[in-house]
């Protein structure tokens, strides 16, 4: 028999042989030999092995990171983002803007980048950027506030209602709602509204817009009555004077009962609530009923 | 009725994998490279890819994927070194009854056994002391090695020739 065909070893080993075959191969010479090798096999052990042990072993491996040097991947997303993010920044570092309010009830002395100085009246706020400023003297007023400006370059005070560019001066700006009054104590201003009418005014004197131009009044005052602690109001709409009412105290009116057209002239002090809402209310015949920071109004 | 496929993902599963083909694949790579702590570290790593792939290879092809990382873990590893394989020493049970002539013969003989073994190829040894020690059938060891049964009979019978004519010194 040809081995390559059949290897019979293999099928003695697996107890296939038939029994003839069997019986042959037994009788021959090497049977002894293999069946000695075979059963020498037996006393051969693997070494010995805890299968609890090594899967405790393995499930510890499995907690711990990979030895392997970890694959970083290369995240373009991510870079895509940073690099936006970098331009951001830039570009906010050039158009970036500094805002400051003076809340309700409340006054704010500013010092800006040029060494002017600001004071803001309750309820208002001044926008500029905070880089490039020597060149770029643009303060974006909401409000009301008094400006000492520092020699220099031209000096823009921006509001809804028209711009005030100055050399070097010391004057208010008042920008409300419904009332735009520039004021300078010192030094020349001139005043531009944004139907691009414009006036120069000069220490003492004062504009305000009335109807879409410029009205010139004459003022004694060194600097403006807010400054002192006191509001004055020469035939002013009601409303006007409510509103900074507001303003000063950090209060609300409830005017729903009320006619805010009728015109007040007067003032208020801005230290004590009480006296204030009766020197104004009073005079316009009014009743009040103050609830916190709620002030209820009605006809008398 | 129908209850979802057990995942390999389970630890419990794993747990039963391990149970059932670790000794196996560590011995099978033991009579490869004939260290013990190396075979136990590819079987290891063997089933720690098997554990990070669980959601890609299902229960029913596990065992081929244990057998076919552990065998090419060890390709990967033994490629620069021959290991000179060694065998345990006879063991004495039940033989306290033989002569001491008889015992030193014996050992002889197990001494030339065990060198035997060593001087066969990795492709014979493998198979042999597969089936002779792990008890593993043609069949299994077959699948193992992704071969065929014919070819799994040939290395028997070769092995089986071959030992005999080196104790034999022919």
């Amino acid at each position: 028999m040809t081995e390559d065909k059949d290897p019979y070893l293999a099928k003695w080993l697996n107890n296939d042989l038939t029994p003839q075959a069997l019986e042959q191969f037994e009788k021959s010479e090497e049977f002894d030999d293999y069946d000695k090798i075979v059963k020498g096999l037996e006393y051969f052990e693997a070494p010995s092995f805890n299968e609890e042990a090594s899967l405790m072993e393995t499930l510890q491996k499995l907690q711990q990171p990979q030895k392997k040097g970890k694959i970083i991947r290369l995240k373009p997303f991510i870079y895509a983002i940073s690099a936006a993010a970098s331009i951001l920044i830039i570009m906010g570092l050039f158009f970036n803007k500094v805002t400051h309010t003076a809340d309700q009830g409340t006054q704010l002395a500013l010092i800006l980048p040029d060494d002017s100085r600001v004071d803001l009246n309750a309820g208002s706020s001044i926008t500029y950027h905070r880089f490039f400023w020597s060149g770029n003297r643009v303060v974006t007023l909401d409000g009301e506030g008094l400006f000492s400006v520092k020699t220099g370059e031209n000096f823009i005070v921006a509001t809804d209602s028209g711009t005030i560019e100055v050399l070097g001066t010391v004057f208010n700006v008042k920008s409300r709602t419904s009332v735009f009054e520039v004021t300078c104590y010192e030094g020349k201003v001139r005043v531009g509204t944004n139907s691009d009418e414009q006036k120069i005014i000069q220490k003492g004197e004062a504009v305000s817009l009335k109807n879409g131009s410029l009205y010139k009044t004459q003022v004694s005052e060194s600097e403006p009555l807010w400054k002192k602690g006191e509001s004055l109001f020469i035939s002013t709409p009601l409303k006007e004077v409510l509103d900074e009412l507001e303003r000063q105290y950090n209060i609300t009116f409830n005017r729903i009962a009320i006619n805010e057209n009728k015109l007040f002239s007067g003032g208020f002090l801005h230290n004590n609530l009480d006296i204030a809402l009766e020197s104004v209310l009073v005079p316009m015949n009014l009743e009040y009923i103050v609830n916190g920071t709620n002030v209820k109004l009605s006809d008398k | 009725m129908r209850t979802p496929p057990k995942s390999v993902c389970e630890q419990p599963v794993f747990n039963e994998l391990f149970k059932t083909h670790a000794r196996t694949i560590r011995n099978h790579i033991y009579y490869k490279c004939g260290d013990p702590d190396q075979a136990e570290d590819i079987m290891q790593e063997a089933f720690i890819r098997l554990w990070n792939n669980c959601k890609k290879v299902i229960l029913e092809k596990a065992r081929a994927f244990l057998y076919k990382v552990s065998t090419n873990l060890f390709l990967n590893q033994v490629e620069h070194q021959k290991v000179r394989l060694a065998y345990n020493k006879l063991s004495h049970r039940d033989r306290n009854h033989e002569s001491p002539d008889f015992i030193l013969e014996e050992k002889e003989f197990m001494i030339k056994l065990q060198n035997a073994i060593a001087d066969l190829t990795e492709a014979q040894r493998e198979v042999f002391l597969l089936n002779r020690i792990d008890k593993k059938t043609y069949n299994e060891i077959a699948e193992m090695l992704g071969i065929s049964v014919k070819a799994v009979e040939k290395r028997m019978h070769n092995a089986l020739k071959k030992l005999r004519k080196i104790i034999k010194n022919i």
